[in-house]
């Protein structure tokens, strides 16, 4: 008995010696924040998530919320209906503090920043041309997140330079509580950033990445957006000079979006979307267009006076980036009117227009690349400089190769003498401009930038008297550039966190 | 005192053997058979040497020998028999007839590691017996629970088959970790929350459920104890019984609407009209589809079971099978599974037992693929679902007005979501002997689940259109292996008895899966192969162990004294490498004191105990690496493999742990009144808290451990016997009330949890929204609360405004109930019984978060509303005092954004159960061999009172969120149970 219980328990303490581990246990998905930099590899793939952060997650992505609360607030869109989607009150001026998309912009942009900030610390320049590159793109990303964040949350430089811009952050460290810079600060930094961006990428990399071009690109629109035009037309020219891109041909116009970025010669720079990142009704696309199976919602159409604009030239090659539904009968065929005309569609009374620039990469519906930079834009950055520096024929010029390259000619284009009643020639290029980069994120801004005021004077949802500055009897909504909603509030969940952090009014 | 059990069977299913040891000079040797009343014999009786606790059981035949000595006093007990005590007075022939006693199985409480005598418990605890479990016809053990044990609150988000019901013991007191109890099967730890799902395990095999709530009972589970723990027993077959027991149940189920309407095609009209629609058009009116007649059907419920148990004093077995089948009331929603069961134990030798457990299910899962539960409540009357030639239209005619474009009838002809999964569990147990006063044991119990997925979106439908079709296929694996091994030791000196265990456990889970998805596939076809090209592939592996020392000693002078402690040593790889392990400890005791002469003057009292105790455990409740900092390579961009840090690290997390105090009383008198009462306090400190980070840290949260939150409450139990005799009516009543406190949080910051809110001093689950302050009577905006506040903090103004940015942000209500609980009142007369059994919780505020949708005040002209409630009313003109805001086509100042405007009361009494059943005497069916017959009508959640606006007050525990819910149903059933 004696020696059976000594066996027991000699098994039961050896057994407790064998099993009492340690209990190390390492997640399969991925790497320690350490070991995942240690290598170039590491550095390349962080990279990389860095670039996927532009992407985004899920549904409300992201790349989504930047190109619906870029161009909604504008004058290129009608809104058919209204929508649980915060969107909606990107839309209508209608802002709350607890907007999901405001949020994605604020969180993701220092996701994104956090990202690169550990790269930037963890690489030493000088190392090797491969290395800079890496280095280079990540002080692109990190300039072009704090972009996003001083366009949606600040008021435009040219109106206060001294104002409420936004926290920069250049380090990794998640105990600080910064206040927010000066819109002078940041932009500043951004001149900076991008410019030692610039010198450390000297690789040519495809239009998928950042390389030095789409430092000069972005340089050239955030020197537009200080008024400082001299530069903006210099880093305008030097991606125009770099040979590296050429205007998309006319006549094959409408497919441009439809093209990946690295078969398309004019994108500078566009967030690469695979198929792996279809989020079917959650693309940008999917607002702007239904499939004839039924993919996409298709609630937001080409407003009445964009199409207006667009239908003086009948001609015009950007009619290819709209497409009107018409009526079917139950078997799906054409419905026509007396003429024998087909019947445009509406849905809840309101035509529908279908936009197109966010539809159809390699043919998938759902499917595209938002372009980020592409040559149309240099070449209207330097038009828009050079109109505001007096040097209308520069501007005029540059105006009219757009307009040609829309299959325009002739009478269509401009000249000094003829501005086709157009009261200034900063007019005519912000009309084109309007015109060329419709639904691509820039109206907006273009507006309010410029001090001018949104006028919405056609219908659409944003129609409804509780929204500001709407006069339901003569059918608009004005937006005056000092309006205070003309910028987002920061998330109320931010302010909670960080006492530092002051809201926009 | 006549039903004291001394000691009954200290381990699991139960026969220990305890070997006869030459102690005592003068020794006589002692036989005899223990019978019956009606003089069969009973094998697998214990019989004990009162003087020291050493004994044997009856065989076979129901006879026993053993040496005793001769003035000792032999003790026989048996489950579900009186025990007898003997004194032995130099015989050396003892006969015995044991009484049966209807009230012992109550009386024997299984604890997990140990099963106890009622009267030994020093703790706080619930048991409930199968009879009273099985009630409702459900294929989920878990909502057998609901209402019937003090302590217990519940509440499901689904009324789909086989769907969970959130289960909280004493309120919750962690918030990032999870705060499921922890499920123990037959003595073993199973698991908890997403780690196991209860759904495996057949409610018919259970024997009974024991609900452990305070520390002296939980914390020889330290590790995850801190929320509970629930310890299902399966059934065993007696000794000396050979059994077959057959049942069918069959019946119908239809979803319960509550008080909830959608408009019909004329209500929507004038509502529209009212909104000024400018579209309108009245040609609508011809149309009046019922979307949620579409959606929802009457479902077909069947259930049969079939098992055998038999034994004789060396084996045991329970051997069953099962097969059940329900259609959900939702259209295209129906669970299968098949079950089976085998419960084996075999005494080998003197020394060793052996008690084995295998079962395994299928289940069979048909999910509606489409948006039908969603559309069943937004779709408008005015679109018909089908074309005049009787073909389904796609919701995508340039026609239709509902702003979804949806008709889930299109796509249901064509898509479909299935799942399966198998579920084995093997567990081995063996005691060994090495004296009559200690043996050893050893669990092992492993566990394989298999879950299969597949999912289709046909190219013809909306979703699959984009890639030409697409087919979706899921693997996931998860096996978990545990080991238990303990040393127990049980001894009687004179007065005082002192018993004990001590061993280590070992836990490994494990789990892996892939999925993949392929496109461009023919209609009809449905494997990955057939599929042209692959879109997506993804994969997983996790692991987690667990590693534990543990230790218990009891003690008890007279059966009068008792007192526990126990301590416990938790290790677990999901925290941070310089904080894996945990220390948990607990102290009991309790005082019988009807065990006390004096009390012997109080005829009326049966039985009077004090109990006691205090102590933690622990709670693991995270993911499995969040200590660990992580750069995640799950991403990619333009097809390059991406990393993204998604954590950063924390190696100095570690448990949870929660510090519970409890003081209870039990008191039986009359022999018919049945008492008890609970006051508890449990504080949850260091709080695993996912502390959320401002954006710019670059996370969203870190899990730090942080913050406290304490639960006190007070339960209440009672069981009378009202009427005895032919006629019988006894009533069971329990209700419990539970405070929760934030008591401190990470540097006071209040953690923003969607419309509620975690703050310090508040409950935990309190809403946090803009105050609804109505309708302004002039022109009918909404209106909220504005406050102002001076520097300290202190509100110096309340206003009102139709602003909704401007409006304030402030706590308006809580989640939590104030009680909860349930009454049955079993009524019978003969063979005849009535059972009613109604569920009820009071005073917490549902967020009912659909009404943004379908009561928006013409903020969704495009989506069907419900129709307004009786003292509910639109404002129309000036002046107006009415409820709702008017309506304004496109919406009225956001007077539909998250507000208290949608907060209701969730306060309900259902009538969770009622059944009628008989059974026909035994005089009658044994003439045709039968055992047993009972036949019943049953009904669940016939009837639920409530003034909550929507189709179901049940809405989830924390979230306490009742979207487009796939409500309860309401089920009639006919069953019948055979035994032979």
């Amino acid at each position: 008995m004696k020696n059976l219980q000594k066996r027991i328990i000699l098994i039961v303490t050896g057994t407790l010696l064998l099993i009492g581990c340690d209990l190390n246990n390492a997640p399969y998905d991925g790497q320690g924040e350490e070991a995942a930099l240690e290598s170039f590899e590491g550095i390349q793939a962080a990279t990389y998530g860095n670039y996927h952060r532009l992407v985004g997650d899920g549904y409300y992505s992201y790349n989504r919320s930047l190109f619906q609360m870029g161009e909604y607030p504008a004058d290129n869109v009608s809104l058919s209906g209204t929508t649980t989607d915060p969107l909606f009150l990107a839309y209508n001026y209608n802002h709350t503090p607890n907007m999901g998309n405001a949020s994605t912009i604020w969180s993701g942009a220092y996701q994104l920043i956090y990202g690169t900030n550990r790269v930037i610390e963890e690489v030493e320049t000088g190392q090797s041309a491969e290395q800079d590159q890496l280095v280079g793109e990540n002080k692109l990303l990190r300039a072009l997140a704090h972009f996003h964040l001083v366009t949606f949350f600040a008021r435009p430089y040219t109106q206060d330079p001294n104002g409420l811009g936004v926290p920069i952050k250049t380090n990794s460290d998640p105990e600080e509580l910064l206040p927010r810079s000066s819109v002078s600060e940041v932009y500043d930094f951004l001149v900076n950033e991008l410019e030692d961006a610039a010198d450390l990428m000297n690789l040519e990399k495809p239009n998928s990445y950042a390389s030095k071009e789409v430092a000069y690109g972005l340089l050239s629109r955030i020197h537009l957006y200080m008024g400082e035009n001299e530069e903006a037309i210099d880093y305008a020219n030097r991606v125009i000079n770099s040979g590296r891109y050429e205007l998309f041909s006319s006549d094959n116009l409408e497919n441009y979006f439809r093209l990946p970025n690295e078969s398309n010669e004019e994108t500078i720079f566009a967030i690469r979307h695979t198929q792996d990142d279809d989020k079917g009704y959650g693309n940008i696309g999917s607002m702007y267009y239904t499939s004839p199976s039924g993919m996409g919602w298709g609630e937001m159409y080409a407003s009445e006076s964009y199409r207006n604009l667009l239908d003086e030239y009948p001609e015009d090659e950007r009619h290819g980036f709209l497409e009107p539904r018409y009526e079917t009968d139950d078997n799906g065929n054409p419905i026509t009117d007396d003429n024998g005309d087909p019947i445009v569609a509406k849905r809840n009374g309101y035509p529908v227009w279908y936009v197109l620039k966010f539809s159809y990469q390699e043919d998938i519906a759902s499917l595209s690349s938002p372009v980020i930079l592409r040559l149309s834009e240099m070449y209207l950055n330097r038009a828009e400089a050079n109109a505001k520096l007096d040097n209308d024929q520069d501007a005029i010029d540059d105006v009219n190769l757009i307009r040609q390259r829309a299959g325009l000619s002739g009478d269509a284009l401009y000249s000094t003498g003829d501005l086709k009643g157009r009261d200034t020639v900063l007019d005519v290029v912000l009309e084109e401009r309007r015109l060329e980069l419709a639904f691509e994120a820039h109206r907006k801004f273009d507006i309010f930038r410029n001090d001018r005021e949104l006028e919405r004077d056609y219908p659409g949802t944003h129609l409804n008297p509780s929204n500001p500055g709407v006069n339901m009897e003569e059918e608009t909504q004005v937006i005056a550039p000092d309006h205070p909603r003309v910028v987002f509030f920061i998330p109320e969940n931010e302010i909670t966190l960080n006492p530092n952090l002051e809201q926009n009014p | 005192m006549m039903k004291w059990i001394h000691n009954i069977n200290l381990l699991g299913l139960g026969v220990l053997v305890l070997l006869p040891m030459s102690l005592i000079a003068q020794d006589v040797s002692v036989s005899g058979k223990v019978t019956d009343s009606a003089g069969d014999a009973l094998p697998g009786v214990n019989v004990l040497i009162d003087e020291s606790g050493s004994g044997t059981i009856t065989n076979n035949e129901g006879e026993y020998q053993l040496e005793a000595p001769s003035d000792g006093t032999l003790v026989f007990s048996y489950v579900g028999f009186e025990q007898q005590r003997i004194a032995i007075n130099g015989s050396n022939t003892i006969d015995v007839v044991l009484q049966e006693s209807t009230a012992e199985l109550d009386d024997l409480v299984v604890m997990g590691y140990s099963e106890r005598g009622l009267r030994e418990i020093s703790s706080s605890v619930a048991s409930i017996d199968a009879e009273d479990l099985q009630d409702v016809t459900t294929s989920n053990t878990t909502s057998l629970l609901q209402g019937k044990a003090s302590g217990v609150y519940m509440s499901s988000t689904s009324g789909s088959p086989g769907s969970t019901p959130e289960v909280r013991i004493r309120g919750a007191g962690s918030i990032t970790a999870g705060s499921d109890p922890l499920y123990v099967i037959d003595g073993v730890i199973a698991g908890s929350g997403g780690a196991f799902d209860v759904n495996m395990l057949n409610p018919r095999d259970v024997e009974s459920v024991t609900v452990l709530k305070d520390a002296s009972a939980t914390s020889l589970y330290g590790s995850r104890a801190s929320n509970g723990v629930i310890v299902i027993t399966t059934k065993q077959a007696k000794p000396g019984t050979s059994n077959i027991d057959i049942s069918t149940t069959l019946g119908v189920s239809n979803r319960s609407n509550g008080n909830f309407e959608v408009m019909n095609s004329a209500q929507n009209y004038e509502y529209h009209d009212l909104m000024g629609d400018p579209n309108l058009d009245n040609s609508w009116l011809d149309r009046d589809t019922d979307w949620q007649d579409l959606a929802f059907d009457q479902g077909v419920l069947q259930e049969y079971q079939v098992s055998v148990s038999a034994g004789n004093d060396r084996t045991r077995y329970y051997i069953s099978g099962n097969y059940f089948n329900e259609e959900g009331t939702l259209i295209s929603d129906e669970l299968e599974r098949f079950s089976g069961r085998l419960n084996l134990t075999h005494q080998v030798n003197d020394r060793f037992n052996l008690i084995t457990s295998l079962s395994g299910s299928y289940t069979d899962n048909v999910n509606n693929p489409t948006g039908a539960l969603y559309q069943s409540y937004n779709n408008l009357p005015w679109d018909e679902p089908y074309r005049e030639d009787g073909s389904i239209r796609t919701g995508n005619e340039s026609n239709w007005l509902g702003r979804d474009n949806s008709n889930f009838l299109y796509p249901l002809q064509y898509n479909a979501s299935n799942s399966r999964r198998h579920y084995i569990a093997g567990s081995v147990r063996g005691e060994f002997n090495i004296f009559d006063w200690l043996y050893v044991s050893s669990t092992n119990r492993a566990t394989i689940n298999n879950y299969r997925a597949e999912s289709n979106a046909d190219r013809r439908t909306s979703a699959g259109s984009t890639n030409n079709g697409e087919l979706n296929n899921s693997y996931d694996y998860s096996s978990s292996f545990i080991s238990s091994n303990l040393i127990h030791a049980n001894r009687d000196f004179g007065d005082h008895s002192l018993s004990g265990l001590a061993g280590f456990e070992y836990q490994r889970s494990y789990s892996d899966g892939i999925n993949g998805t392929g496109i461009g596939i023919e209609p009809n076809l449905e494997i990955l192969n057939v599929t042209a090209e692959p879109l997506t592939i993804g994969g997983y592996k996790y692991e987690s162990e667990f590693f534990s020392a543990l230790s218990q000693l009891e003690y008890n002078y007279r059966d009068t004294y008792f007192g526990t402690i126990s301590y416990r040593l938790d290790g677990s790889s999901r925290f941070g490498v310089d904080n894996r392990y945990g220390n948990f400890y607990s102290i009991g005791g309790s005082w019988l004191v009807s065990n006390e002469e004096f009390i012997n003057n109080f005829e009326a009292i049966d039985l009077l105990r004090i109990r006691g105790s205090y102590g933690t455990s622990g709670n693991a409740g995270i993911g499995n690496y969040e200590h660990f900092g992580l750069y995640s390579y799950t991403v990619q961009y333009a097809g390059n493999p991406g990393a993204v840090p998604t954590r950063i690290a924390n190696p100095e997390l570690t448990w949870e742990i929660a510090k519970q105090a409890n003081i209870g009383i039990d008191l039986e008198i009359f022999e018919r009144i049945e008492f008890s009462t609970d006051i508890y306090q449990q504080t949850n400190d260091d709080l695993l808290l996912a502390v959320v980070l401002p954006a710019t840290a670059g996370f969203s949260s870190r899990t730090e451990n942080v913050g406290s939150v304490r639960n006190r409450g007070f339960e209440f139990e009672l069981t009378t016997q009202n009427i005895l005799g032919d006629f019988n009516w006894t009533t069971d009543f329990n209700i419990s009330f539970n405070n929760n406190e934030v008591i401190n949080l990470h540097e006071g910051e209040d953690i923003l949890a969607g419309n509620q809110r975690i703050m310090e001093g508040y409950d935990k689950n309190t809403w946090y929204m803009r105050k609804w302050m109505g309708v302004d009577p002039e022109t009918g905006a909404p209106l909220w609360e504005v406050l102002t506040r001076d520097d300290d903090g202190d509100v110096v103004d309340r206003d009102v405004t139709n602003n909704y940015s401007e409006a304030t942000q402030q706590p308006v209500g809580t989640a939590t109930p104030d009680f909860s609980g349930g009454i049955r009142n079993r009524f019978s007369y003969k063979g005849l019984s009535l059972n009613t059994f109604f569920t009820f919780t009071y005073g917490n505020d549902v967020y009912h978060s659909a009404r943004q949708l379908f009561d928006s005040d013409g903020a969704y002209p495009g989506y069907n509303q419900m129709v307004l409630k009786d003292d509910w009313s639109r404002w129309q003109q000036s002046g107006d005092d009415a409820t709702h805001p008017r309506a304004v086509y496109g919406g009225n100042q956001n007077s539909n954004s998250p507000s208290s405007r949608y907060l209701e009361d969730g306060s309900y009494l259902r009538l969770q159960n009622i059944s009628l059943s008989y059974n026909l005497s035994p005089d009658v069916l044994s003439q045709f061999g039968f055992r047993t017959l009972r036949v019943f009508a049953s009904g669940d959640n016939l009837v639920t009172f409530t003034g909550f606006s929507g189709m179901d007050p049940e809405a989830g525990v924390e979230s306490g969120t009742a979207g487009t819910k796939y409500p309860i149903s309401r089920k009639l059933l006919f069953g019948i149970e055979v035994g032979l």
